[in-house]
C-alpha cells in the first residue's frame, strides 16, 4: 500500500514537471513584446478578507497582498533562500542585546499613488505590528524583534533577538503606506477603508475595484521598476469568490476562469481529461491531524495513541478522500522543510500491532459488544470535524479502520465556527478532532506541544515531555542548521512513537490552469508566486 | 309589414357531458316580428335561458347547437356565421341583459368603460366618443348625472341601478333584439316596477324587438305581446298574451296561472303545480309533462304529442281529445 | 391612502424590532466564536482577546445589545467582523444585486406563472393542461439549489462538449457579469447582464412560478364561470379580450396576495441560489456573516430582509387596491 502511494506521488512530481517543459517551448514563439495585454481570472470558493497586512491571515488575502499589491522586503529562491525584493540588500551585525538588521530599500518603487515607498514605510509597519493595540493576527512573527530605526530614507535598522530563521517574517510582511495609514489610531487600522474600498499598493498591480463578495480586479502597474520585472504582462487581474465547487468548475470550463484555485479532489480527473485545462499540483505547507484530548483517560497513554495510528489506514485515506494528492504523515515537519527526518518511515498501517497495544494497555472487550474496555471507561469517543467534504469522508474512514480493532467513533461534524469555539475553550469541549494546519516555514510547535502551554489556546493534545520541550527550547535559538538538525530528528522520532496527534498526510495542493496563461509557476512559496509573469498569447486573449 | 326579425326553428341545444347527454333544449320554434316583445315563461331548468344564450352562440361547452337548428336573423343564417361574424352580431344586433345585476358587471372595471367598450367595438369609434355615448345611455336609462356616474365601479351603484347600467349597455348599439333573462327577478318588487317600465318605453322608443324570459306570468302579462310557454326543453303553449293569459289551452299553462299571485285575490294560498321538473338527462317518454299533469292517460305516456291547433297552438293531446279533461285537474293542488 | 401606508409602516416598527431583538438572542445563545477563523498557533491568544476588546465582543450581552442598538438607532449599521469595513457600504453593493435577481424572477415567476395558468384555464382538462400541470407539480417539488446545480451541469457544463449546441444558449454559471463587463458597451452590458441573470432567476422564480400557474389556474377557471364574462362576451368581445381584460384582471386579486407571500420566500431562496451561482447579494452577505458569527452583519441584513418584506407586503397590499376598486373604496372610507 505505501509502494503504490509513493507512485503516486511521484507521478504527481512528473506531471508537474511535464506540463513546465511545453511551457519553455510555447515561451520561445512568442515575443517578449507581443506578451503584453489580456486579462487573466483567478477564482477560489474563499472570500478574500481584505488587502490591509494589519487585518488578514487568510492565505489568499496574504498571496494578492504579497505578491500582487504589494511588495514584501525579501522573497525566497527556490531552496527557500531569502533574495532581495523592495530590499536591494540587508547586512547583521552583532550588538550587545542581539543583532541589528539592517535593510536597504530600493529607491524606484512608489505607491501608487505616487509618494516613493521608503524607510518610514518599513518602520511605521513595523510599530503598528509591535503595538498590541492594533491586535495583529500575526504578531508573533516578530517577537523577537525589538525596535526599529529610520537611518535614511530608504535604510532601516530594525534591532532582535538573536533566533534561526529570523528572516522569515518580511518575506511574508508587507510595508503599508505610512502616508495614508500613519494618522489612524492603532486599534482603528482594521476598519479602515484601505481594506476594502481604496487600497494603495506598491507592487507590480494597482488596484481597481472591489465588489464584494464578487471580485477584486487589479491593472498592471506600469511603473513597476524594471529591476524587479518591470511592468507585469497581463493588463488586468481579476479574483473571483465563487463558493460552489461545480459552478467554480464550470467556470473553468467555459473558459471564463483562467486558474482555479484548489481544486476539489474530486475534480481533478475531470479538468485532466478536458482539453485547454491542467491541473499544477506541489506539496504545500498543510497537514492533516486527528487532534486526541489529553485529558481524557483513553487518550493518555502514547501506547493507546500509536496503537489507534497504526490501526488507520492512511495511505487509503490519501488515495480515496484525496485522490492521491498527499504523502501519508509522520510528524508535524513537513518535507519541505530543511529538517524533514528524510529516513523516517511513516508509522504502517498495523491492525494486528494495534490490536495487541491496545491489549497490553488493558483495554480489552470484555462484554463482547464490539467495542473495548477498561474498568468502567469504553473505548468509545466523538470525532468533530467542519463540514468539509473530504474531512468528512476522512473521518468516515478513520470510524471504519479503528471499529475493526475495536474502537468506537462517533463521527461528528460541526459548523466551523462552533467547532472552533469548542476547541478554543479552555475546557476543551472535545474528545478528538481532525483538522489541518499550515506549518510555517519557520517552524516552532511550542505553542501546541509545550509543557509549559499546558492550559494555553493550542496545546489541545496537553502533551508534555520534558525532552520535547528540551529539543524545541533549543532548535529555537539555535542558529547552525547542522547542529540543530539532529535535535529536530529526534524531536519527530519521539513524535513518531508517541503520537499527541495521529498526523494523517501532507498536502498536495492541485490547482487548474487553462493552458492559456504561459508561465504559471506555482509552489510552496505561493500560487500566485509568478503571476507578475503570466502571459497570453494575442490569438489566445478575450 | 316585413317578415319576422328572429326567425328560431328546431333549436336543439345539447350538452354531451360525461355522464349521458342533456337535451336542455330540444326542437323549439318561434318567430319574433319587428319590434314585437315575446315572453317565454315556464319554471326554472325548463330551457329558456339556454334558449336565449344559444340564439348568441354562447352556449359554454359541452353544450352545442345541433346541426339542423336554425337561427335567422333578418336573413343572416345565425348557426352558419364564422365566430368573428357571430361577435359582430353579440352586443350589436342582439344584445343580452342578465338576471343578477349585482354579479352581470364586471367589479374592476368602471360602468362608463363597460358600457363604452361595447360602443367602440361595434361602431369603430375613438375612447372619447365612446365616452360619451356611455354617458348618454346612462342618462337614456334614467340614471342621475350619468357624466359621474361613468367613473363608479359596480360596488359603488345600488342593484336597480345597475341593472340600468346593464340595460344601457345592452341597448348602447341598438340592436334590433333584445334578450332580458329575467331581468328583473332579483330586484325588489318596486325596482322590479320602475325597471319594467323603463323596458317599455325603451322598447317603444328604440322600437327594437324584445324577448323577455321570466318565470313569473305577471310580470310577462305586463310587457309581452306574445308568450310562449316553455317545459323540458320544448314549446308547450304559444300565442298571444291575452289568450294565454285568459285562455289557457295546456295544463301545465293552466298550472302556472293558478301557482301566481294574484293581487285581487282574496285568499293569498298559492296553488302550485305537483312534482317538479324532471332531469333533462331523462325527459319523460310520451308527453314530457305526463307525470305531473293531472288529465295524463296512457296515450300520453306513450305518443309525443305535436304542437296542436292553429290559432294558439298547445302541445297535448287533449287538443285531440278534449273529453279527457278532469275535474281534479281544474280543482289543482 | 397615504395616511393607511403611512400607518402600516408604523404598525411594522414594533415587528421589526422584535425580529431584530430575538436574532440578536439567538445569535448570542448559539454556539460559536466569531474570533475562530483567526484559529491558528501563530495567533496568540492574547492577540484574540484585543480583537475581541476592539470589536467590543468582551462586553456582557445585555451591554453589547444596549451599545447595538444606540449605534443601530443613531443610522451607524457598524462594522463587519469579517470584512473589516462599514456594513453600510457592503449593504449598499449587496442590496440592489439581490433586488436585480428576485425583481427579475418575481417578473419572471409572475409572467410565465399567469401565461401557463392562464392557458391551463382556457384548455382546461386538455392534453396540454395536464401535461403543464404534471410539469408544474414536478419543478415545484425541486429544491431550488439543487435545480440551479443542475441548470449550471447542464446548461453551463455539459454543452461545452456538444457541438451542435448553439452558443446563444451556454450560459455562464456564476456572477452577476463578465470579467469584462467594464469596457463593453452599453448594449454589450445589458446583454451580458442578462446572460448572467438566466440561470439563477431560473433557479430561484420556476417553482413559485409553478405555484402561481397553479394559483392562475383555478383562479381563472373561478372567473371565467362568472356572470361578468358571459356578459363580456354577449358584447361581442373577442375571446382574447374577454380573457385578458375581464377574466385576468379579477384572477389576479388572490395572486397578488401571492406576491406578498412570494417575496419573503424568494429572500430566502435567494441565500441558496446567490451562494450556487456565486451571486455577490443579500443572501450571500447574511450566509457568510451566520457561518463566521458576524454578529452586527447579521444583525444589520436580518433587518434589511424585514424591512424588505415589510415593504413587499405592502406592496402587495397596495396593488390589490389599484387592482380591486371594492378594497381601495373601503380603504378611503376609513
Amino acid at each position: 500500500m505505501r509502494t503504490g502511494l509513493f507512485v503516486i506521488w511521484g507521478a504527481v512530481l512528473l506531471f508537474a514537471g511535464c506540463g513546465e517543459a511545453e511551457r519553455a517551448e510555447d515561451s520561445a514563439a512568442v515575443p517578449d513584446a507581443e506578451r503584453y495585454g489580456g486579462t487573466a481570472v483567478v477564482a477560489a470558493s474563499y472570500e478574500v478578507n481584505s488587502m490591509n497586512q494589519f487585518a488578514s491571515i487568510d492565505e489568499i488575502s496574504q498571496e494578492l497582498q504579497n505578491f500582487v499589491l504589494l511588495t514584501t522586503l525579501i522573497r525566497y529562491d527556490e531552496d527557500l533562500q531569502p533574495v532581495p525584493y523592495l530590499a536591494e540588500r540587508w547586512d547583521t551585525a552583532t550588538t550587545r542585546a542581539g543583532l541589528r538588521l539592517t535593510f536597504q530599500l530600493r529607491d524606484d518603487v512608489s505607491w501608487h499613488d505616487g509618494v516613493p515607498t521608503t524607510a518610514h514605510d518599513v518602520k511605521f509597519t513595523f510599530d503598528r505590528i509591535k503595538d498590541p493595540a492594533t491586535a495583529y493576527p500575526r504578531a508573533s512573527l516578530l517577537a523577537l524583534y525589538d525596535s526599529a530605526v529610520v537611518s535614511d530614507s530608504f535604510t532601516v535598522a530594525l534591532y532582535l533577538t538573536r533566533h534561526p530563521g529570523f528572516m522569515d517574517a518580511w518575506r511574508t510582511i508587507s510595508p503599508m503606506p505610512a502616508h495614508i495609514l500613519g494618522g489612524v489610531p492603532p486599534a482603528g487600522l482594521r476598519h479602515h477603508p484601505f481594506g476594502s474600498e481604496s487600497p494603495v499598493g506598491n507592487g507590480p498591480f494597482r488596484f481597481v475595484e472591489h465588489r464584494s463578495g464578487d471580485r477584486w480586479v487589479f491593472e498592471a502597474n506600469p511603473d513597476f521598476p524594471e529591476g524587479l520585472g518591470g511592468r507585469p504582462y497581463v493588463d488586468r487581474l481579476v479574483y473571483r469568490v465563487i463558493q460552489e465547487p461545480t459552478t467554480l468548475l464550470g467556470e473553468l470550463i467555459a473558459g471564463e476562469v483562467d486558474v482555479y484555485l484548489v481544486v476539489a479532489p474530486a475534480q481533478v480527473a475531470q479538468i485532466e481529461a478536458n482539453p485547454g485545462t491542467e491541473v499544477v499540483t506541489y506539496a504545500n505547507r498543510n497537514y492533516a491531524f486527528i487532534n486526541w484530548n489529553g485529558r481524557r483517560t483513553f487518550f493518555q497513554d502514547p501506547q493507546v495513541r500509536r496503537a489507534l495510528t497504526l490501526a488507520i489506514d492512511r495511505g487509503s485515506i490519501v488515495e480515496v478522500a484525496r485522490q492521491g494528492l498527499g504523502r501519508v504523515a509522520n510528524g508535524p515537519v513537513p518535507p519541505f522543510h530543511w529538517a524533514y527526518h528524510t529516513d523516517l518511515e511513516p508509522l504502517p498501517y498495523d491492525p494486528d500491532s494495534a490490536r495487541a497495544l491496545l491489549e497490553a494497555a488493558g483495554w480489552v472487550d470484555q462484554d463482547g459488544d464490539g467495542v473495548r474496555e477498561r474498568d468502567v471507561f469504553k473505548a468509545s469517543f466523538e470525532i468533530k470535524t467542519n463540514p468539509d467534504a473530504t474531512r468528512q469522508e476522512i473521518l468516515t474512514l478513520v470510524q471504519a479502520d479503528l471499529a475493526k480493532v475495536g474502537v468506537d467513533v462517533r463521527p461528528r461534524v460541526q459548523e466551523s465556527q462552533s467547532l472552533g469555539q469548542d476547541i478554543m475553550s479552555p475546557e476543551r469541549r472535545f474528545d478528538a478532532f481532525l483538522l489541518g494546519w499550515r506549518a510555517d516555514f519557520n517552524l516552532d510547535d511550542r505553542i501546541i506541544f509545550a509543557c509549559s502551554q499546558l492550559e494555553g489556546a493550542y496545546q489541545w493534545a496537553s502533551y508534555c515531555n520534558p525532552r520535547v520541550d528540551e529539543i524545541l527550547d533549543r532548535v529555537a535559538m539555535m542558529e547552525d542548521r547542522s547542529q540543530a538538525l539532529p535535535l529536530w530528528h529526534e524531536y519527530q522520532e519521539i513524535l513518531r512513537w508517541e503520537q499527541p496527534y495521529t498526523f494523517l498526510y501532507y498536502d498536495v495542493r492541485a490547482n487548474a490552469v487553462r493552458q492559456r496563461i504561459q508561465d504559471v509557476q506555482m509552489d510552496i512559496r505561493g500560487d500566485l508566486l509568478s503571476v507578475k509573469n503570466w502571459w497570453i498569447a494575442p490569438a489566445d486573449r478575450r | 309589414m316585413s317578415g319576422p326579425i328572429l326567425q328560431v326553428e328546431n333549436l336543439r341545444t345539447y350538452f354531451h357531458t360525461a355522464d349521458g347527454l342533456v337535451r336542455a333544449v330540444d326542437g323549439v320554434s318561434f318567430n319574433l316580428g319587428r319590434g314585437e316583445t315575446l315572453g317565454i315563461v315556464g319554471e326554472s331548468g325548463c330551457g329558456k335561458s339556454i334558449t336565449c344564450l344559444s340564439i348568441l352562440r354562447l352556449v359554454d361547452p359541452p353544450g352545442r347547437i345541433e346541426p339542423d337548428s336554425t337561427i335567422r336573423l333578418g336573413d343572416r343564417e345565425l348557426t352558419r356565421l364564422s365566430e368573428a361574424a357571430m361577435r359582430e352580431v353579440r352586443g350589436n344586433a342582439i344584445s343580452m341583459i342578465f338576471q343578477e345585476p349585482m354579479t352581470s358587471l364586471n367589479p374592476v372595471w368602471t360602468i362608463g368603460g363597460q358600457i363604452a367598450e361595447a360602443v367602440r367595438l361595434h361602431r369603430g369609434v375613438g375612447r372619447a366618443e365612446g365616452r360619451e355615448r356611455a354617458a348618454e345611455m346612462l342618462g337614456l336609462v334614467g340614471l342621475a348625472n350619468p357624466q359621474r356616474r361613468l367613473d363608479d365601479y359596480p360596488h359603488e351603484l345600488s342593484g336597480g341601478m345597475r341593472q340600468r347600467a346593464m340595460i344601457a349597455m345592452a341597448l348602447a348599439c341598438d340592436p334590433d333584439v333584445l334578450l332580458a333573462d329575467e331581468p328583473t327577478t332579483a330586484l325588489d318588487v318596486t325596482i322590479q316596477a320602475e325597471i319594467l317600465d323603463l323596458l317599455c318605453e325603451l322598447q317603444e322608443r328604440l322600437g327594437m324587438a324584445m324577448i323577455f324570459v321570466s318565470h313569473d306570468l305577471g310580470v310577462v302579462a305586463q310587457i309581452a305581446d306574445r308568450v310562449i310557454v316553455m317545459y323540458a326543453g320544448q314549446v308547450l303553449e304559444e300565442g298571444a298574451t291575452e289568450g294565454i293569459f285568459s285562455r289557457p289551452r295546456h295544463p301545465y299553462t293552466e298550472g302556472l296561472l293558478r301557482s301566481t299571485p294574484k293581487l285581487t285575490a282574496k285568499l293569498p294560498r298559492l296553488a302550485t303545480i305537483a312534482g317538479s321538473v324532471p332531469s333533462p338527462k331523462r325527459w319523460p317518454a310520451g308527453c314530457r309533462f305526463h307525470p305531473r299533469c293531472p288529465h295524463a292517460w296512457d296515450r300520453c305516456r306513450e305518443d309525443v304529442p305535436p304542437l296542436l291547433a292553429v290559432d294558439q297552438p298547445s302541445r297535448c293531446w287533449l287538443e285531440e281529445e278534449p273529453q279527457r279533461r278532469t275535474r281534479r285537474g281544474e280543482a289543482g293542488g | 391612502m397615504t395616511a393607511y401606508i403611512f400607518r402600516r409602516l408604523l404598525q411594522a416598527i414594533p415587528l421589526v424590532f422584535g425580529i431584530l431583538t430575538l436574532v440578536f438572542v439567538i445569535l448570542q445563545v448559539a454556539p460559536g466564536d466569531p474570533m475562530a477563523i483567526y484559529m491558528h498557533p501563530s495567533v496568540a491568544p492574547e492577540v484574540l482577546e484585543q480583537m475581541r476588546e476592539n470589536y467590543g465582543l468582551d462586553q456582557p450581552v445585555h451591554i453589547q445589545y444596549v451599545r447595538w442598538l444606540k449605534s443601530f438607532l443613531s443610522g451607524d449599521l457598524g462594522t463587519s467582523l469579517t470584512q473589516n469595513r462599514p456594513i453600510a457600504a457592503i449593504l449598499a453593493e449587496r442590496i440592489p444585486n439581490t433586488l436585480l435577481l428576485s425583481g427579475t424572477s418575481l417578473l419572471l415567476i409572475f409572467a410565465i406563472g399567469i401565461a401557463i395558468g392562464i392557458v391551463q384555464a382556457v384548455r382546461q382538462h386538455s392534453k396540454l393542461d395536464h401535461a403543464l400541470t404534471l410539469g408544474a407539480l414536478f419543478i415545484y417539488s425541486m429544491p431550488s439549489f439543487w435545480l440551479g446545480l443542475m441548470l449550471i451541469l447542464i446548461l453551463a457544463y455539459r454543452v461545452h462538449w456538444v457541438e451542435w449546441w448553439p452558443e446563444a444558449l451556454k450560459f455562464p454559471p456564476s456572477g452577476m457579469d463578465s470579467v469584462n463587463y467594464d469596457l463593453l458597451s452599453t448594449w454589450g452590458k445589458f446583454t451580458d447582464r442578462l446572460d448572467h441573470l438566466v440561470l439563477p432567476s431560473i433557479a430561484l422564480g420556476v417553482s413559485s412560478a409553478a405555484s402561481v400557474a397553479r394559483y392562475t389556474r383555478s383562479s381563472m377557471l373561478e372567473v371565467i364561470r362568472q356572470d361578468y364574462i358571459r356578459t363580456a362576451r354577449a358584447k361581442g368581445l373577442p375571446e382574447r379580450t374577454v380573457i385578458l381584460k375581464h377574466a385576468l384582471k379579477n384572477a389576479l386579486l388572490p395572486i397578488i396576495t401571492l406576491l406578498g407571500l412570494y417575496l419573503p420566500f424568494l429572500f430566502s431562496g435567494a441565500v441558496l441560489v446567490e451562494v450556487v451561482f456565486a451571486w455577490p447579494g443579500m443572501g450571500r452577505a447574511i450566509y457568510d456573516a451566520i457561518q463566521q458569527r458576524d454578529y452586527p452583519t447579521v444583525m444589520a441584513t436580518t433587518f434589511v430582509f424585514a424591512v424588505m418584506v415589510v415593504i413587499a407586503n405592502l406592496i402587495a397590499d397596495i396593488l390589490y387596491a389599484v387592482v380591486d376598486p371594492r378594497i381601495r373604496y373601503e380603504r378611503e372610507r376609513r
